[in-house]
């Protein structure tokens, strides 16, 4: 909201405080001040008197003005407003005066004539142009007869005033009225809060009638105002509502908007002459098209709150009136409306009109002192007196309502024992009695009375807020928990997933964070973990972001791509990151690797991405978490797999669940993500992270030597290799390891075989392995590998 | 007798003159050999007296002892030669660079997640994650939060359906946590995680962000001891100096609510474009949980009390490293990672 400091001082005295001091102040017991401006800008702007007035020679729309700008200074000014006359008061720029976004005023010569300053239209002070009167905006502003020339402009309008910004918290905004936030200001600086009096009005009795005929209203209140004049307001009042950035209308208008912006009580009027039967009906079930007072047609529906007149529109409760009762300049005698909606049901309303008016702002906050609604009509009624002549006043009629007491109890100990504070019970006293809050008092036992206006109170732990607030957040002290010890550590699945990312990191991959939503149409992709639908949002923010991922594939490839745009080339990157589906949560890793790894060029060590770094990469993972390779498999993908290219991918096996996938992305795919040569792994982390593993148990080092031979085997090509070493394992129980150092086809080797070096290590733990034994393993060996695989020994 | 001195002066000599180990021991083989000349001198010793021979013995073994001492000697020397000839031809430009290894990176965001873990661990807390896919119950209406909350106009939130949503802040998992717990305290805990709201992407909003949650119950946790908690939560994220500053604000779910602002590390408190020239810089929200929060998720309020903050973990990290644009971190921009790349 934005307050006007001169506004706020008729309530609460603030003018022996700088702005930025009251600011601070408001921050600092919740009212965060955002920020500040002037109402109107420009230093040297003085009240001058234009003493002479003659046409410019070179010209025919300037004047040269002679203008009296006090201590006898005279200066002469060349004028283009069509309005300038000599014996005007007028608001003047003197040369040096900033009138902002870099205008200033020089002493310059204007067509070859000397014009030493401006004469200036309200307009040109730098206050919001939608605030603004045509004659504002017209020509120069004529100030009245009595202005004391050579004064400061500004002062002597009002115009010196600031601006605050306030971001309100929703719990409070009543402060949107200005009397509840001079509350705030006169509690926190013990001072005394200046409300309009009550007036004797002389009321005559009123023949209105209401009738309340839904719970969406639990308060109605009318009264009938007769004689009043329609004009503008004076220039005080249409000061403070544009300081207060409401535009000035006229005064009838402009009455209800400042009852708002005093009270907070949305007001509304209606034509008393325009009403054929003098009856309000406040009811929902009206379904009808209805022209609203801003001259449109909107559609009422049935859930609607309506309040009736002659059976029709009468006005969309607190949201806007309609045509067929609004007051105009004719109008002379007015109904004054001021109740009480049910807020969520007019949110509703409201936001389907798209008519959030200011208005309606205040009973879907939940703003609105039903109590305080009859001095609010006394208070609208007073005014319209006092500016709109208003002749005769008529006794508010309102419907019955009770005012809830709400009474909150705590104790000095209770207020201590959440605060962690030491306030006495009478700090506390004095505390509620500058909020206005009333109590009694015994054994240290608080019954505190809420103000009527505080609808944001309920429990003890509202006031003691209240009482923080008061004594400053910052005077309370700074402890740490007492408490019974508790452990603080990670689950195993955390300490895992740390791990994980802290290895990949060490290796030399990047950790990225992508998006959770995606599109619809890479929300499929490289997915092999979720067999539900995918999860997608209501009301997205497009397209793309309208689903959530299964996998994290396609954002590792967008990021690569990112980079590849970017001339990054090299781009070795994974993520850790639950996926959603109907049925499902899972938490994934996924890695993509694209480029040069390791890169020394003039040293010739160079490593790519390809499949067997990436499995590389896997199994280090594995290893790290204490799966053994035993428990896994790798399983060739399918022949027409659309994700991943069918030559060079697998499937991660455990029995027969695929727990995670390594391999390259399908050229098909490559070319819609726009990639090369992207390899990939996902795995299932739910699955993996969970699993039972052994406890580390320490073998002893051997004590005897080991032996180790290389073999060259010649075996058909498509053979896996995998599968020869397993039974080469198997074999012979002194095998301890193998090694593949070579796997060769070409020259030398019969198309269609490969030829696969091995070292072999033997080793006995209880005696050094004679040469004898060493021959006759592998003898042995070459004879399963013959039998099982047709492999021979390289020649 | 005056022949050995003379194979030996001789010998000595040619040891001094001698400038290669092969030379050398050449020399050893020749005068300490069975053909040498020592050898050849012995030859006369049969001819000689008892005594006399005694005599010749002492001085030939002394000989023998004083080439092969000599031999020692040079070759010591002519060794350390060779290896400081060796150590010149093996020179090597040094200013090449090394065979690096490719050093990765962990997100910022997991960084500022894990300094925050390791800082709460080490004080008790465990850490807890709930589900993003959340229901309204949780994400709203056990926040304090019903259907017509007006503050639910603060949040704007990406429905599923009627009763599913995207969590909007890490709040809920409070009350996951609370109620397993059973309505028995003590609970400490934080919980990190993923959230969203229905917000355009731009420099300084996200649709997809992190919060880390904080919340402590027990008989007679105080504002106090929240206090407390976030000053250490502050030194550790931006610096011993650090200061706070408590300002009342609103939130459903605590009361009383707190914003907390911390002393700017850019200027001290001094005042600069960072802290927009208020020397604080607003880094998160906190509070005492609400006593309605407490019984919805099944604690007594009138025996337990507790504290609960959130905080923006993009706003720590942008703080703290100064990232003036939020998409950054969702980019997997390598240029941004790589700044990553060292231990904070």
């Amino acid at each position: 909201m934005e307050a006007s400091l001169k506004l706020l001082n008729q309530y609460v005295k603030v003018d022996d405080l700088s702005a930025k001091e009251i600011a601070d102040q408001l921050t600092s017991i919740g009212h965060e001040v955002e920020g500040m401006h002037a109402f109107a800008r420009g230093d040297k702007l003085v009240v001058g008197y234009v003493q002479e007035k003659v046409a410019h020679p070179d010209s025919d729309h300037l004047n040269v003005c002679q203008v009296d700008i006090g201590n006898g200074q005279v200066q002469q000014i060349v004028c283009g407003a069509p309005n300038v006359d000599a014996g005007q008061k007028v608001i003047v720029a003197l040369p040096g005066c900033d009138l902002g976004d870099g205008f200033k005023i020089k002493e310059t010569k204007i067509r070859g004539v000397e014009s030493n300053g401006m004469i200036c239209s309200i307009a040109e002070l730098g206050i919001d142009q939608r605030l603004l009167r045509e004659e504002d905006k017209a020509g120069i502003h004529v100030l009245d007869d009595d202005a004391p020339v050579g004064e400061d402009a500004l002062k002597y309008m009002g115009y010196d005033d600031t601006v605050l910004e306030i971001g309100l918290t929703p719990n409070r905004a009543d402060c949107m009225a200005m009397i509840s936030l001079a509350y705030e200001v006169g509690a926190l600086l013990s001072r005394e809060v200046q409300i309009p009096p009550l007036k004797d009005l002389n009321e005559k009795e009123s023949d209105i009638q209401i009738d309340v005929e839904t719970d969406l209203c639990p308060f109605f209140g009318a009264k009938l105002v007769k004689g009043v004049t329609t004009k503008e307001s004076p220039e005080w009042l249409r000061t403070f509502l544009m300081a207060s950035g409401i535009k000035p209308i006229n005064n009838v208008v402009d009455i209800s908007n400042f009852v708002m912006l005093e009270t907070g009580q949305p007001i509304h009027m209606y034509d008393y002459d325009k009403l054929k039967e003098k009856r309000f009906v406040i009811k929902t079930g009206f379904h009808q098209k209805a022209k609203l007072l801003d001259g449109k047609e909107y559609e009422i529906l049935p859930e609607d709150i309506i309040v009736s007149t002659d059976e029709g529109i009468g006005c969309v409760a607190g949201v806007m009136g309609g045509d067929d009762t609004k007051i105009d300049d004719n109008t002379v005698n007015i109904v004054v409306e001021a109740a009480t909606f049910h807020g969520a049901s007019l949110r509703n309303t409201a936001r389907r009109l798209n008519l959030l008016t200011d208005a309606s702002q205040h009973y879907i906050k939940g703003a609105i002192d039903t109590a305080n609604t009859p001095r609010v009509l006394n208070r609208c009624a007073a005014l319209l007196q006092e500016l709109a002549d208003a002749q005769e006043i008529y006794q508010s009629v309102m419907t019955p309502y009770q005012v809830e007491e709400k009474v909150i109890t705590l104790s000095t100990l209770r207020v201590n024992d959440l605060l962690g504070t030491s306030i006495q019970t009478e700090d506390i006293s004095h505390i509620l009695d500058r909020l206005h809050f009333q109590y009694t008092l015994e054994d240290e036992l608080f019954h505190v009375t809420v103000p009527t206006y505080r609808n944001d109170m309920s429990m003890d732990a509202d006031v003691i807020e209240e009482i923080a607030r008061m004594i400053g957040y910052n005077s309370i002290p700074s402890t740490l928990p007492l408490m019974e010890m508790t452990k603080g550590a990670l689950t195993p699945v955390q300490s895992q997933t740390r791990w994980i990312r802290h290895l990949l990191a060490d290796l030399g991959l990047h950790e990225v964070i992508t998006y959770t939503l995606t599109s619809p149409s890479m929300v499929n992709d490289f997915n092999l973990f979720h067999q539900g639908d995918s999860i997608s949002l209501m009301l997205p923010l497009g397209e793309e972001r309208s689903v959530t991922r299964k996998s994290l594939i396609p954002s590792l490839l967008q990021a690569v791509n990112y980079n590849l745009a970017h001339a990054q080339k090299d781009v070795f990157i994974y993520e850790i990151s639950h996926t959603y589906s109907q049925d499902s949560e899972i938490q994934n890793l996924a890695i993509a690797c694209s480029g040069m790894y390791h890169d020394v060029a003039w040293q010739q060590l160079q490593q790519k991405a390809d499949f067997y770094f990436v499995k590389g990469l896997v199994e280090t993972i594995f290893k790290k978490l204490g799966i053994e390779e035993s428990r896994y498999t790798l399983k060739p993908v399918e022949e027409d797999n659309q994700n991943f290219h069918p030559g060079r991918s697998g499937y991660l096996m455990m029995g027969q669940d695929i727990v995670g996938v390594i391999g390259k992305v399908h050229p098909r795919l490559a070319k819609k993500y726009d990639v090369k040569d992207v390899y990939v792994a996902e795995l299932n982390l739910s699955i993996l992270l969970n699993l039972k593993k052994r406890a580390i148990h320490f073998t002893a080092i051997p004590q005897y030597p080991a032996v180790t031979r290389d073999i060259a085997l010649v075996m058909d090509k498509d053979i896996p290799v995998y599968d020869v070493v397993r039974s080469i394992c198997k074999a012979s129980r002194l095998i301890v390891d193998t090694k593949i150092f070579d796997v060769y086809e070409g020259e030398h080797i019969e198309s269609g075989k490969k030829s696969v070096a091995i070292a072999l290590t033997f080793q006995d733990a209880s005696k050094t392995l004679d040469e004898a034994t060493i021959n006759a393993a592998i003898e042995h060996i070459l004879n399963v590998v013959k039998k099982d695989y047709n492999a021979h020994l390289r020649a | 007798m005056d022949e050995l001195l003379k194979i030996k002066e001789e010998a000595l000599l040619k040891i001094q003159d001698c400038s290669s180990l092969k030379e050398l021991n050449d020399l050893r083989v020749f005068y300490l050999g069975k053909k040498g000349p020592m050898q050849s001198a012995m030859k006369s010793m049969k001819d000689m007296s008892k005594e006399e021979r005694a005599s010749f013995g002492q001085v030939s073994n002394k000989v023998k002892q004083d080439i092969t001492q000599a031999i020692e000697d040079k070759k010591k020397i002519l060794e350390e030669k060779e290896m400081l000839e060796k150590i010149k031809n093996e020179r090597i430009d040094i200013s090449l660079p090394g065979s690096h290894l490719p050093l990765g990176t962990i997100h910022p965001l997991s960084m500022i997640r894990e300094e925050l873990e390791d800082l709460f661990i080490g004080m008790g807390y465990s850490v807890a994650e709930g589900p993003e896919v959340e229901s309204d119950h949780f994400n709203f209406e056990l926040m304090n939060l019903p259907k017509d909350h007006p503050a639910r106009d603060m949040q704007d939130t990406f429905y599923i359906d009627e009763n599913t949503l995207l969590r909007t802040h890490t709040s809920p998992v409070q009350a996951h946590v609370m109620l397993a717990a059973n309505g028995k305290g003590p609970i400490k805990v934080i919980c990190p995680g993923k959230t969203y709201r229905r917000d355009d992407d731009d420099a300084t909003h996200s649709h997809q962000f992190s919060q880390c949650e904080g919340l402590v119950i027990d008989k007679n946790i105080t504002m106090a001891d929240l206090k407390g908690t976030l000053e250490l939560f502050a030194k550790k994220m931006f610096g011993e100096k650090r200061e706070i500053r408590l300002r009342p604000s609103y939130f459903p779910f605590t009361e009383p609510s707190v914003e907390v602002d911390i002393s700017c590390h850019n200027c001290n408190g001094k005042g600069c474009a960072m802290c927009k020239h208020t020397g604080w810089i607003e880094i998160l929200g906190a509070g005492m949980v609400n006593p309605k929060v407490l019984e919805m998720c099944g604690f007594d309020s009138q025996v337990y009390q507790g504290f609960a903050f959130g905080i923006g973990l993009e706003r720590v990290a942008m703080l703290k490293y100064g990232i003036d644009n939020i998409r950054d971190f969702y980019s997997g921009d390598l240029r941004f990672l790589n700044q990553f790349v060292r231990k904070d």
